[in-house]
């Protein structure tokens, strides 16, 4: 289906709107990719090239240094002692923790939505389920930073949101409490329903015709049957979708594993990267005149290509994950049910 | 093998359970229904859209719960038994198949659930594709989202009548199939139906289908059963002009007529002279007069302007389509009926209908005819 | 604006699927064609190629003596009924009705109000024209959609199955309404169904189409009496034409048709056209009302044109009754009318049946070809 329909491109009027728009849209496009085009051309960059002004479309005199510097730096076989203080772990400590986390997360976020969605959709009625689905779709309209701190709270004392939890009336003692902070379980637990999921799947859901289902029924399926054996094979794309949203949003989040992750074996690769960039900003490799006039070891440092082509590396790094999810998502989505138009 | 009664039920629709713009909020979806229906029986239930025909359909499944009245299965109270135990099967208006699954599995689904054993399920399958005829194995190999209509369609009625269920309910199952594969579907699932001898309740819109497919015709109406009864009940004594319009096909023109002594005038001034019999049943003042197309006698009366003239070969017949008073009126002619512009009709006496001008309750029906 | 006329119309679609393969036909002014065939023959496309809603792969579209291949629909001044009828839903029906004129521009607002309130008055719906859609059943709908068609001065009025998604008992009054629409525009209409008595009953001539094909096209009484093939004859007429495998045979000098169940002697005036069919396999055709109860057949009914069935469903038609039967020994269904109506007596019983020999059809075996009719 074309952004125009075919019939009529050929009239004088319409056809310059049409080729405007292409023109716009290849713009947009081509916008689109520099980034990535830059970041991957950097990476084989020397430093000084990087600094260079006008910045070089290719790099003219290409390294691996960069390169070989994150792997050693990551496996922590780097013989320099200044190398192994930016990095105390080898990052594949950190992909290992983000994996646990992102994974752990979508393993029980996915069931608990979907159910929750097929539920709305499906068992309740009428103004019942009107009213449960505005309240979840409600939640969406909370910025993050609004309910920050009380989530910050419930990590250090679940499930109360204070920061001392309550006395049990009567008596002097506190209520039991649970403390995720610091551990996988802030991330996962938090992320265990996911309200954007929640309207996808809804909205999916809506659109199985009701005689399905009631069809499996009268074969004598309970619920939950028809829900594994019926619903979920023909929702493999809306799980595929849901899934890699899911994916891209946890692997990349920042704001909250920083607030709730502090030691080095539960931090994510997101996290160790800033941490990273902190250490190079702080040993002042960023900046090109500071970093032309360093000492001898600094120099040495950013011959080996610690810097910015260093960050580009780990960025890639960073995105490769999420690039291969949508990969393996992408084969699922296209595996859709045609749910013909009867004729 | 049942006999299924439905008691006084009623089913209403509050605003909490349902989107209540489908149906008015003070009438109830049903309206307390009454209907028997004798082991082995086919019954088919017809009337226009939201009449709660097929409200009336999945409460007899299960599928709804009723607001009050019971449900019964060979006398025994089902009305809160869940639909997974009541042992019916039920072919859905758009089939409903399970998209992935191929064929087989539709109709597999039910063992597996019930876990019956693997040499059960092959057999009664094997058993059901005898019955289905040729071709019907190729469907089973096939994911059924790829399948066409009518192919979805025959293997809808497989999956319903391959657990041999106590009854058979059919949800408009050939409504969404071309009228050519209609008629042929309809003869076979006919002949099936007989031979099963299974008690049936079949919904439909088409009142030509309702008609050939049961025994008994349920007329509805805004949740209310309007009669009961064989086509000839319904044809020639119509309890009321609603079922009177209903049923036959072209449908009965209701003209305002005004008794005036010993003869009928029209709106439009055109008289004509009552029969005796007539004469004596009817009361005088304004009524309203149901004609069918068959009803008319022609080249004799008043003349009318003809709008078209609709020829069908295979009914060897053709329908005159004019305006009396107004109102669209049709005549069954001989299928060779000369092209003309104007048409004299009067009306047959032992064919007419009388209805009150006020309500729809019947002044006078014509009956079964007597032929010999 | 003389006349429609389509030739050699190709559409292609990507994955490979011709879905109009190679039509030709016109439509003169004031004619209503009816495009008629199973799902999937490729009469909406063929529509929707006229409309301008789909591209042209090959072959050209010409409105009078202009090309409109590559117009938009807007320009090609065309009004259209869809199936599902289209209404806006957030419009009220006034509004839905004059939307076409609004937005074509050059209507006064006295004007609009003018037509708008003739279309609504002609199809009974002026007292709801300020109801919004979901307010309106099914067939006032489809009413606010003919109105909507009716304020147009198109040069061509398209039907895509209008019918199809009305109850059975409205589709009558809602024929009568096309019809007053027709008559009122007098100008070329082409309307697409699968319901071949909706095509019988509309059309001033039918064109059947299978397979993105062209099989035949003339009034209804030609193709019911005519047809060129086995696919026109099955298609045309309810019920079904009966079909049964048969041979040609010669003897003393005269031809008969051999069938599983029975045999019947072919009328004189056939016997050239089935010449070289002789010892062949043909395929019989007879239609519904060619068969006879002998008491009351028009002609003498001798053994040389009769099939015996058994009677296996009677079914009550407005003008008498449809005997659904099968052949003794084939099993082989077959459909019989008759004026009169049978007692439920003879059901199970096998009973004769006289066969109006004049009136039947042969078809080559192979070829499906009509070797009465056609070239």
């Amino acid at each position: 289906m074309a952004l125009f329909p075919k019939v009529g491109r050929k009239q004088p009027g319409v056809r310059f709107a049409w080729y405007t728009v292409v023109a716009i849209l290849l713009l947009g496009i081509f916008l689109h990719l520099l980034p990535f085009y830059f970041m991957i051309t950097t990476s084989f960059k020397t430093t000084q090239e990087t600094f260079a002004i006008p910045p070089t479309l290719w790099p003219q005199e290409p390294s691996f240094k960069a390169w070989e510097l994150i792997f050693n730096v990551t496996t922590a076989s780097s013989s320099s002692e200044r190398i192994r203080t930016l990095l105390p772990q080898p990052m594949y400590i950190y992909f290992r923790n983000s994996m646990i986390q992102v994974l752990g997360a979508m393993a029980i976020s996915l069931p608990v939505t979907a159910f929750a969605a097929y539920a709305n959709s499906k068992l309740q009625q009428g103004r019942t389920a009107r009213w449960f689905f505005l309240f979840f779709i409600g939640t969406l309209m909370l910025p993050f930073a609004v309910t920050l701190i009380p989530s910050f709270l419930l990590t250090r004392n679940f499930p109360f949101p204070t920061p001392n939890p309550p006395l049990i009336p009567g008596t002097e003692n506190p209520f039991p409490t649970i403390r995720i902070w610091n551990t996988p379980w802030a991330i996962i637990i938090p992320a265990g329903f996911n309200a954007f999921n929640f309207l996808l799947f809804k909205g999916f859901f809506d659109t199985i015709p009701n005689s399905i289902i009631q069809a499996a029924r009268v074969d004598g399926g309970s619920e939950f049957n028809i829900f594994r054996r019926i619903v979920v094979p023909m929702s493999i794309p809306v799980f595929a979708v849901a899934a890699w949203f899911q994916f891209g949003a946890l692997w990349d989040s920042f704001l909250w594993p920083l607030v709730v992750l502090q030691s080095t074996d539960v931090i994510p690769m997101s996290v160790a990267i800033n941490n990273l960039i902190q250490a190079f900003q702080q040993a002042g490799v960023t900046n090109a005149d500071q970093a032309m006039g360093a000492s001898q070891a600094f120099q040495q440092a950013l011959d080996a290509g610690l810097s910015w082509p260093g960050l580009m590396v780990l960025g890639i790094l960073q995105t490769i994950p999420v690039f291969v999810m949508f990969i393996i998502c992408r084969e699922y989505l296209l595996k859709g049910v045609r749910l013909r138009g009867l004729k | 093998m049942a006999k299924v009664e439905v008691r006084d039920v009623v089913k209403r629709y509050t605003a909490a359970q349902e989107d209540a713009s489908r149906f008015d909020r003070d009438r109830p979806a049903l309206d307390h229904i009454n209907l028997t229906i004798e082991d082995g029986e086919i019954i088919s239930i017809v009337g226009p859209s939201g009449c709660g025909k097929s409200t009336l359909l999945r409460i007899i499944a299960g599928l709804e719960s009723v607001t009050s009245g019971q449900v019964l299965y060979n006398d025994y109270d089902v009305t809160d038994v869940e639909p997974q135990l009541r042992g019916v099967g039920m072919v859905f208006q758009d089939y409903a198949l399970y998209p992935t699954m191929k064929g087989k599995g539709n109709l597999q689904y039910y063992f597996e659930v019930h876990q019956r054993t693997e040499e059960e399920m092959e057999a009664r399958t094997r058993e059901v594709a005898r019955i289905m005829g040729v071709g019907f194995d190729l469907l089973m190999g096939q994911k059924t989202d790829t399948l066409s209509g009518g192919e979805q369609q025959r293997v809808a009625i497989g999956r319903c009548i391959v657990r041999d269920p106590l009854v058979f309910l059919m949800d408009e199952p050939i409504s969404n199939l071309d009228a050519k594969l209609r008629e042929s579907t309809r003869i076979e699932i006919k002949r099936m139906l007989r031979r099963f001898k299974v008690t049936t309740v079949y919904v439909t819109h088409d009142q030509q289908e309702a008609i050939f497919m049961g025994d008994r015709i349920v007329v509805m109406r805004f949740g209310k059963i309007e009669q009961v009864g064989t086509y000839d009940d319904l044809y020639y004594t119509p309890a009321n002009l609603f079922v009177a319009t209903f049923i036959g096909s072209p449908p009965m023109s209701v003209l305002p007529v005004t008794r005036n002594g010993a003869a009928l005038v029209l709106g439009d001034g055109s008289r004509f002279e009552l029969s005796d019999e007539l004469a004596a049943v009817l009361p005088d003042g304004p009524m309203r007069l149901g004609m069918r197309a068959e009803g008319w006698l022609v080249d004799e009366g008043v003349a009318y302007p003809v709008r078209h003239i609709e020829r069908i070969p295979t009914e060897q017949a053709a329908f005159i389509h004019t305006m009396v008073d107004g109102v669209h009126v049709t005549a069954l002619v001989p299928l060779d009926y000369p092209q003309v512009d104007e048409v004299r009709l009067a009306p047959n006496w032992e064919q007419m209908y009388f209805f009150s001008a006020t309500d729809e309750s019947p002044l006078y029906t014509p009956g079964i005819p007597e032929l010999f | 604006m003389a006349v429609i006329q389509v030739n050699n119309l190709t559409k292609q679609f990507d994955n490979d699927k011709i879905a109009v393969n190679n039509v030709s036909f016109r439509v003169d002014e004031g004619e209503f064609l009816v495009l008629v065939g199973p799902s999937g023959c490729g009469k909406t496309t063929t529509l929707r190629l006229l409309v301008g809603l789909e591209s042209v792969s090959a072959g050209e579209i010409r409105f009078g003596d202009r090309v409109v291949n590559e117009i938009r629909p807007r320009d090609r001044n065309v009004a259209m009924v869809f199936q599902d009828y289209a209404v806006f839903p957030h419009m009220n029906v006034f509004e839905n009705i004059a939307y076409g004129l609004r937005s074509r521009g050059g209507y006064s607002r006295q004007e609009i109000r003018e037509r708008v309130d003739k279309a609504a008055k002609m199809f009974r719906i002026e007292p709801l024209l300020k109801r919004k859609p979901r307010q309106l059943s099914g067939g006032e709908r489809q009413r606010v959609a003919l109105a909507r068609a009716m304020v147009r001065d198109a040069d061509l009025y398209l039907f895509d199955e209008p019918l199809s998604n009305l109850d059975a008992q409205l589709r009558h009054g809602a024929r009568e309404d096309i019809m007053t629409l027709h008559q009122e525009k007098q100008r070329p209409a082409v309307y697409v169904t699968h319901d071949q008595s909706e095509a019988m009953a509309l059309g001033d001539r039918i064109a059947v189409m299978r397979d993105g094909f062209l099989e035949q096209i003339g009034t209804g009484s030609e193709l019911y009496n005519q047809p060129v093939n086995l696919f026109v004859a099955f298609f045309i007429g309810a019920p079904s034409i009966n079909l049964f495998d048969a041979t040609i045979e010669a003897q003393n000098g005269s031809y008969y048709v051999r069938t599983k169940d029975f045999r019947a002697l072919l009328p004189e005036r056939f016997k050239a056209k089935v010449a070289d069919h002789v010892d062949g396999r043909v395929i019989l055709g007879i239609r519904p009302e060619d068969l006879h109860v002998p008491r009351k057949a028009p002609f003498e009914v001798t053994e040389d044109n009769t099939v015996e069935g058994v009677l296996n469903e009677i079914e009550p038609t407005s003008s008498g009754c449809a005997a659904y039967l099968n052949t003794v020994e084939g099993e082989k269904d077959f459909v019989a009318t008759f004026k009169l109506r049978l007692p439920a007596s003879y059901l199970g019983q096998t009973i004769p049946l006289g066969i109006n020999m004049d009136k039947i059809h042969l078809f080559d075996a192979r070829t499906e070809k009509s070797l009465l009719y056609g070239s």
